[in-house]
Formats: C-alpha cells, structure tokens, sequence
C-alpha cells in the first residue's frame, strides 16, 4: 500500500481504551408475546489495541451485540463500559463501520469522511485536511470530489472506513463489513483497515461469519452462539499475516474448531483437533 | 438531429395538433351560449375579439381609462387588466403556497422527531388531510368573507395537507443506515434532520411539492370563484355569467402559462439540491426491450 505518510496535522493520537461488557442481555419482544432473548449474559474484557473478531452462525446475536456497543440500541440488563465510560448512547468515540452501503450519497466523498468531525465542531479547513489525509491513507486521494454514486462496492467500504478513523475512535465496531464484496477487494480492504489499525490501535470489534477472514485480522476470536459467547481463542499467528498463514497448523487447528461451531463438523476431517 | 432536438419538436407538434384539434372543434361545434357567443371559440375569435374585451376589467388609472367609464376596449387596457388580475392571483397563491409548505412540513418532519411531538401532530394531522377541501369553502366564505387572507388560508389548507402526507411518507422511507450512521458519527438530533433527512427526502418530496403547486392553482382560483372583486378566477365567473367562453379559455390559457412556469422555476431551482442522485436513463422510459444492432454494425 503507498498510502502511508498521513501528515502531522492529522488527529491520530494512538489509542489506548479498554472495552468491557459485563452480564449483558437483550431481550426483543417476540410479535406473537413473549420474550426472545437475543443477546444472553454476555460478559468480554478487550484490552486495550486490541484486534477482537466476534464469529457465529447468522442469528446468532452478534449484530445486535455490536449494536448494544455501539449505544444504537439501549440493552436490557448488564453494563457496558469504554475505560470506565458506560456506554449510554452512540458517541464518535465508539465508531461503526455497517454492513450495507452507509456512505451519504447526497455528500461528496470529502464531505462524506469530514462528516464526523463537522458534526464536532472542528473549523472547515482542519476537518477537510483531516479527511483528505484519511481518504489518501486508504487510497481515494484521488476521487475526493467525487459523488458515491461514481464509486464501487469497495471504494465506498473505503470511504466509511476513512470516515470513521476520522474520527479518532477509541473503539472501532465493524460489522460484516466486506461481507458483500469480492474475494479480491476483500483482501485489499483488509490491508487498508490492518494498516490504520497499526497506526492509530483502536480495540476493534469485528464481526464476520468468515472464518479466514477472522484468523487473518484477529489477535483473538470470540465465538458467539444462540446469544451466548461459546468460546474464547488467542490467534498467535505471526503478523504480518498472509494467505499461507492459513495453512499453518495453528490456523488448521483453530479453522476446525470455528467450523465445528458454525454448525460445519461434518466437513472438517476428523482427528486433527488438539483439544 | 439530438435527441433533445427531437424531444423538442415532437412536444411542439402535439401542441400545435391540441390547437388545431380546438379549431376543428370550433367548426364542428355550431353551438352557442348566447347568441354571438360560440361554445367553442376558433383561434380567429381568441386572438383578436376577446383579448381586446379583456380591457373590460381594468379598473382605470396608469392613463388608460376603464370601459365602464366610457373608455375605449384597447390593448393597453386588456394587458393592464392581464398583468393586475395576474398579480392579485399570484400573490394569493404564493403567499398560500409559502405558508402551506412550511406549515405542512414542519407538521410532517414533527411526527419522526419525538414521541410527544408525534402525539400532539399526528392525529390531529391525518383528521384535517380527509377533510374534502371543497365543502370547507362555504365555511371559509363565512370566515373571511371575501378577503385576502380568506384566500391565503384557502390554498395553504390545501397545500399543507399534501405537503404534510409527502413529508411523512418520504421521511418514513429513510434507509436506518443512514441515521445510525450519523448517530455513531456524532450527529444531534439537529444535525441529522439537517445533513441527513433533508437530503434524502428531497428527491421524493419534489413530487409533493410539484402536486402541491398544481393544487395551489386549483384552489386559488377556486376560492376567487366565491366572489373575489379581483383576479383571474374572478374573471372566469363574471364571463360564465354572460356566456363568455372565449374569455375563459383565455385566463385558462394564462393560467396554463403560469403553472408551466412555476414548474420550471421550480425543476430549475431544486436541479442542484438533486445532483448527488444517479442519472436517469434518458427522459426516464423504463428499458422493457432491447434493440437489436443496426444491420452492417461492426463489433
């Protein structure tokens, strides 16, 4: 990547916040009555810098966890804390990468990664130097002036992940976020969100149904099922990491167990587990 | 020739075969409302006799005489009669038009602002939308008898309840990304109706607001109907009364005139509220087939 030498100006003081959950739930009202819990006394300390990827079959809850994290939605019972901070609400501290496509498209590109910091106050000139150094740093230096509407699939990714480092978060919340794009482009993505991540550290929360990706990105994995966190594994794979990565026998090891979890057991060859 | 060139002449030819229809009418028609007055006027008529009998409603003054008074039917007077009815019309309709707007958006945007907000709007809201407009002139009449602010209030009733459902439902139709987005982005309350709501309601509000001109044009001249001693509604009851059909036809062709061009001002104005939106495909047809190449097209 050739998107280094973000220059000083740039607000990007290296993160040190620690996430904590602690006996989390989230009840939602079933339509017919009755209560469903999504999200069952979920307890996770995440250090501070440090890269969490949160695995489980879809349904699982993991969404509505991010979100509880995130402050979009109030939880049932628990507590929820950035360094001590409940969580009480959303905050730019707690930024959010979503799914689908959420990049204003009535916002030119510039205007769409200096949103945050106009939300805040910051005057015209700083945020658009701030922003411009952010866009550049994920490689869309080129295409500030630009409508969302003339970008693709991945470049947009690229725009809300500019924006939200922005930001300055503490806390970075991604949510399935390359789940729409190519196999290509999601490895180019990974790169540029690995790559701000070294250089700002805030403690990311990942969440993804794709196993490789997870053991590509992640210091640790977290597996979530029918709401409840089922396991808790340290992925210790040299960093950096690369698709040969994979193939080696702790990633072989941790890849069959993460499937087993997905409900995948009868495709992962018998006897390698070292449990 | 361009496509544009060819929309252009294509739209002047049906208009000069809706003309020539009306002359042909004209003919057919041998009708008459009293005698000399035909049912259906021919061009030959509109053009010269009747807007020259437009004069009748120039009240005098500028130096042209009104005909009551003993004053020559001239051209002056008729474009002196045209120019202050028009006037009278227009400042009824966009004062109605600028106050039913904003009423009936702000009304629309407080039912998505808070619970309480949409509890003292909503009902009261959606009861006032179904209220048939036209059974409400009589009360009106009675209200504000025949003045300015009758007619005002008139049209900004009708407005208002369009704007209102148009602003509820484009609201409504918000993607949540959206908003959530800019909740995690930092945004108030304010800043997200300001930089995210606005924007991404506007390209569907443009239909309510186009619908809310066409409605505007309606009710004023409806409510001039009740007996204004001005405008160009005014005009159009006053020529019933004698049978005059020419003169209607030409205020209604006045009024055509005007509606066209608030709907233009109005297309031109919001173009650069709509630039971020993917272009259409041209002149917004729906691609159902799929022309072949032309024969003798090399790929």
């Amino acid at each position: 990547m050739a998107a280094y030498g973000a220059p000083l100006n740039v607000k990007g003081a290296v993160s040190m916040a620690v996430l904590r959950l602690r006996h989390v739930t989230q009840f939602f009202l079933r339509s017919g009555g009755g209560l469903v819990e999504a999200v069952s006394d979920v307890s996770l300390i995440i250090p501070a810098q440090q890269f969490v990827c949160l695995i489980g079959p879809s349904g699982c809850g993991k969404t509505t966890l991010l979100q509880l994290v995130a402050g979009l939605i109030p939880y049932s019972r628990g507590e929820i804390d950035v360094d001590g901070a409940e969580v009480v609400g959303p905050s730019p501290d707690r930024g959010l990468v979503f799914q689908r496509d959420s990049v204003f498209p009535w916002m030119r590109v510039i205007e769409n990664a200096a949103y945050g910091l106009k939300c805040r106050g910051v005057s015209k000139d700083k945020r658009l130097d701030t922003a411009r150094a952010y866009l550049r740093q994920v490689g869309l230096g080129n295409v500030e002036r630009s409508w969302p509407r003339e970008l693709s699939g991945g470049m947009l990714k690229r725009v809300a992940v500019a924006t939200v480092f922005a930001n300055s978060p503490k806390v970075l919340l991604l949510d399935e976020p390359f789940g729409s794009l190519d196999y290509v482009t999601k490895l180019q993505l990974h790169q540029v969100l690995l790559n701000l991540w070294s250089r700002y550290k805030p403690t990311v929360l990942f969440v993804t149904h794709d196993v490789d990706e997870a053991m590509l990105l992640a210091d640790r994995i977290v597996v979530m099922k029918d709401g409840r966190l089922v396991d808790d594994r340290q992925i210790t794979l040299p960093r950096p990491r690369t698709v040969e990565s994979l193939a080696l026998p702790e990633a072989v090891n941790h890849k069959e167990v993460l499937l087993r979890h997905l409900g995948l057991g009868d495709l992962v060859r018998t006897g390698l587990i070292s449990q | 020739m361009s496509r544009n060139t060819i929309q252009r002449v294509t739209s002047l030819c049906v208009l000069l075969t809706l003309a020539v229809l009306w002359q042909v009418a004209s003919i057919l028609v041998p009708y008459e409302t009293v005698p000399g007055e035909p049912m259906v006027p021919g061009w030959q008529i509109v053009a010269t006799r009747t807007f020259l009998s437009l004069a009748d409603y120039w009240p005098g003054g500028l130096g042209v005489k009104a005909v009551q008074q003993g004053g020559a039917r001239t051209y002056a007077g008729a474009a002196l009669a045209i120019l202050s009815n028009s006037w009278d019309t227009s400042l009824r309709l966009y004062t109605g038009l600028a106050l039913g707007a904003t009423v009936g958006f702000i009304a629309g945007l407080a039912v998505s602002w808070s619970v309480w907000s949409r509890r003292l709007v909503s009902l009261p809201a959606q009861i006032l939308r179904t209220f048939p407009l036209m059974a409400l002139i009589p009360m009106f009449q009675l209200w504000f008898g025949l003045t300015f602010e009758g007619s005002v209030l008139f049209v900004a009733l009708s407005v208002s309840v369009i704007l209102f459902t148009g602003t509820v439902n484009a609201v409504g139709n918000v993607s949540d990304v959206f908003v959530d987005y800019a909740r995690t982005l930092g945004a108030s309350r304010f800043q997200i109706y300001w930089s995210v709501i606005l924007p991404a309601i506007f390209p569907e509000l443009r239909s309510s607001i186009l619908l809310a001109v066409g409605a505007s044009w309606t009710t004023v001249v409806a409510s001039e109907f009740l007996g204004a001693q001005t405008g160009l509604g005014q005009i159009i009851v006053y020529s019933e009364y004698f049978g005059y059909v020419d003169r209607m036809f030409v205020v209604a062709l006045f009024l055509l005139v005007y509606a066209a061009i608030t709907y233009a001002l109005f297309e031109r104005a919001s173009r650069r509220l709509t630039e971020w939106m993917p272009r259409e495909s041209p002149g917004n047809i729906i691609r159902t087939s799929w022309k072949p190449p032309q024969a003798g097209a090399e790929f």
